[in-house]
């Protein structure tokens, strides 16, 4: 059995390795976000699975995988062909690992896509405000797997919409929401969580930067700017004006986590 | 001059008309540097405590929560005085006395509330989460090291006058209720109230806080089951009672009162005396005794718990105007005007459906409660004086004389004790004048949405 990782060992090398000695067997990728495989048969694809995708769009979006543990089963077959062994599908494959090469995608394909900017501002295509719109809060991952485009489409609309500002990759935080319980504040303050010390640097770390608060109540969702402050353990302050606003009162329990921004 | 002469005298100095005059003085100052608390922020006391009480067993991450630590305070307070003491002050002072120790309630809740909020402001915290506070510590950090001395003086007499106030007559009182109403033998007694308080001490603030969570509502609910039977019997005298407090709060002739039959005739003097003094008295404000138990709570702001601090003089205030009004009610007070408080009291609940054992069920209660606050009380004063070392040598004395008050003996000791007690509230009452621009500023930063900044150690 063959395995390593395609950050040593890039997929058109590996393929026209297995190609080369005419190899049959299944060529797994164990991408964190995006299971794959690759069949061969007499050293030539025969079928590819990429997610949701099959056939020549599946191994599209694999030859754009940079890095991701691999490993080669030569006893695996398969009964399915989704590609038809032939010389104009050897190039391709071959063109599409060039196309790959001139798009700029982040290596971790499990960073969240957020939107930034003002699209209005700068115009865009339908396609690429179709893509800018789908890519809200996914993984890259998943939005390369974009039933609309080809991956290969989608990710050059994506290179340029990153390239633009429009959108920003950031690492995907698994933060639960912190069950707090509202204070009342008085003054004139508004739109400013108040919680504890500690928490807001436990928040601040998480996210390596600047944060606002999301609160979520029984009935609504709202942003907040956060204020650290001593003796807060368990509790969420909010200024009169704001407890009005959200229809909260003094000792009832709220849901708040932080989201970057 | 021997010694009890000495004592006899400043006993009477530190509960005298003048001292009383400087205890309404600096709840006046104290009012108008806070902003009539009592007045223009009962609403959010009472939103803050009574409004808040769901939460009473969130902390803000401290030993004990903000409800606790008034549960502490009010169990300290609300005692066998506001029974027998406020029956004592209308025997005295007539009805009309009982008006005077309204107004020097409402005086004395900005008072409270200063005490609160300077406890919570200058506490010191250690590692491992405990905590000391109080007047004490205030006096200290709040009015610098060269008033230290003052501190140390106020922490002597709290640690010994809780061997008085807190644990000899408290004791006796439940050794005479237990004697009287359910014929239990003192030293049975002692040695069951030794225990209690012992096991209670031992667990320090933590498990003296869970007790006062119980026992303060329990005290209340009693006081309710005591008090609302004789108050629904005397219900039709109630509007001619609250007249006469009124009416007689100036001047005061009993036409046929007296213990034996003769006229009783009352002077402002004498009837202020005796309100103010009960209005002063019964709620511990300007003793300090209250903040040592509100220093304990763990708030993002001190003003938060200075409203715990309004709310417990307004439960003492319920509980000493109700009494004060069934038992005026009652027409006793006419009977034994000038004669046997205990007596009258004794009388008042003979009425009760279920005899005067409700009487000295509450007694026993109501001392018990005290007599474990105020051990921790005198134990934080102890520790601040000679350090941690002296705490179990402390609580061990504590229990031994918990154990010999229900015997009786020891007056000589009781009076000594009385007496600190009452000078307790000199370090306090300076340190309070000299500290209400800081209460003020506080309250100031609270309504203006301001972080709380404490105090940098020294």
């Amino acid at each position: 059995m063959l395995s390593g990782n395609l950050a040593e060992f890039p997929l058109l090398r590996l393929l026209e390795t297995l190609m080369g000695a005419a190899r049959g067997g299944a060529l797994f990728i164990e991408h964190p976000h995006l299971a794959g495989c690759i069949y061969l048969s007499g050293g030539l694809p025969v079928h590819a699975e990429a997610g949701s995708l099959r056939g020549l769009e599946a191994l599209e979006l694999l030859a754009g995988v940079r890095s991701a543990p691999f490993r080669f089963e030569s006893e695996t077959q398969t009964q399915e062909q989704s590609i038809e062994p032939s010389l104009e599908t050897h190039q391709l494959i071959l063109h599409q690992f060039e196309a790959w090469k001139e798009i700029s995608l982040p290596d971790n394909w499990g960073l969240i896509l957020r939107g930034k900017g003002a699209p209005e501002k700068t115009k865009l295509s339908p396609l690429e405000l179709a893509v800018l719109t789908y890519a809200q809060g996914q993984r890259i991952a998943k939005t390369l797997m974009n039933p609309r485009l080809s991956p290969l489409e989608t990710a050059q609309v994506l290179s340029k919409l990153l390239r633009l500002g429009l959108l920003e990759a950031r690492l995907h935080l698994e933060i639960r929401p912190e069950p707090l319980v509202v204070l009342s504040l008085y003054g004139g303050g508004q739109g400013v969580a108040v919680i504890d010390e500690d928490l807001y640097a436990q928040w601040q770390g998480l996210l390596g930067g600047p944060f606002r608060v999301r609160l979520r109540t029984k009935h609504q969702e709202t942003t907040l700017r956060p204020e650290p402050r001593i003796n807060m353990q368990g509790r969420l302050g909010l200024f009169e004006h704001d407890l009005r606003q959200l229809r909260l009162s003094r000792g009832m329990p709220v849901e708040a986590w932080p989201e970057a921004g | 001059m021997d010694i009890l002469a000495l004592n006899d005298f400043v006993n009477r100095a530190v509960y005298g008309e003048w001292m009383m005059l400087v205890f309404i003085l600096v709840g006046l100052y104290l009012s108008f540097r806070a902003g009539f608390p009592q007045f223009s922020r009962l609403g959010i006391a009472l939103r803050e405590t009574f409004g808040a009480i769901r939460e009473r067993f969130q902390s803000f991450g401290g030993q004990i929560t903000p409800f606790q630590a008034a549960m502490v305070a009010m169990s300290a307070t609300i005692g066998t005085g506001h029974i027998i003491g406020m029956v004592g002050a209308v025997l005295i002072g007539g009805p009309g006395a009982v008006l005077w120790m309204w107004v020097a309630y409402l005086v004395g809740m900005a008072t409270k509330f200063a005490e609160a909020v300077l406890a919570v402001h200058f506490r010191r915290q250690y590692t491992d989460g405990s905590v000391m506070g109080g007047p004490m510590v205030y006096i200290r950090y709040g009015l610098g090291r060269r008033l230290a001395w003052l501190a140390g003086l106020f922490a002597l007499f709290a640690a010994i006058a809780a061997f008085g106030i807190g644990n000899l007559s408290q004791a006796g009182a439940v050794g005479a209720a237990f004697a009287q109403e359910f014929s239990v033998p003192p030293a049975i007694t002692g040695l069951l109230v030794a225990l209690l308080v012992g096991v209670l001490l031992a667990g320090g603030i933590r498990l003296i806080a869970r007790f006062a969570q119980v026992v303060v509502p329990l005290k209340l609910l009693l006081f309710l089951v005591g008090i609302l039977p004789l108050l629904l019997i005397h219900l039709g005298d109630i509007p001619g009672a609250l007249a006469l407090i009124v009416s007689s709060a100036f001047s005061f002739q009993a036409a046929a009162g007296g213990a034996a039959g003769a006229a009783v005739s009352l002077g402002l003097a004498e009837i202020l005396k005796a309100g103010v003094g009960r209005g002063i008295f019964a709620n511990e404000a300007g003793l300090g005794s209250a903040a040592i138990a509100h220093a304990q709570a763990q708030v993002d702001h001190p003003v938060r718990q200075g409203f715990w601090g309004l709310t417990e003089m307004l439960v003492s205030l319920g509980v000493t105007t109700l009494t004060a009004l069934t038992f005026i009610a009652s027409g006793l007070w006419q009977r034994f005007l000038g004669g046997d408080r205990v007596e009258a009291a004794r009388f008042l609940f003979a009425e009760h459906p279920l005899g005067v054992a409700v009487l000295g069920l509450m007694l026993a209660i109501f001392a018990l409660g005290t007599m474990v606050a105020w051990g921790f009380y005198g134990e934080e004063g102890a520790a601040y004086l000679f350090g941690e070392g002296i705490r179990w040598p402390y609580r061990l004395t504590y229990v031994a004389f918990a154990f010999v008050g229900p015997l009786g003996g020891l007056a000589a000791l009781t009076s000594v004790a009385d007496t600190l007690n009452g000078l307790m509230a000199i370090p306090n009452l300076i340190a309070l004048l000299a500290l209400g621009g800081l209460v003020g500023r506080l309250v100031r930063e609270f309504f203006g949405g301001m972080p709380w900044q404490p105090p940098e150690e020294d």
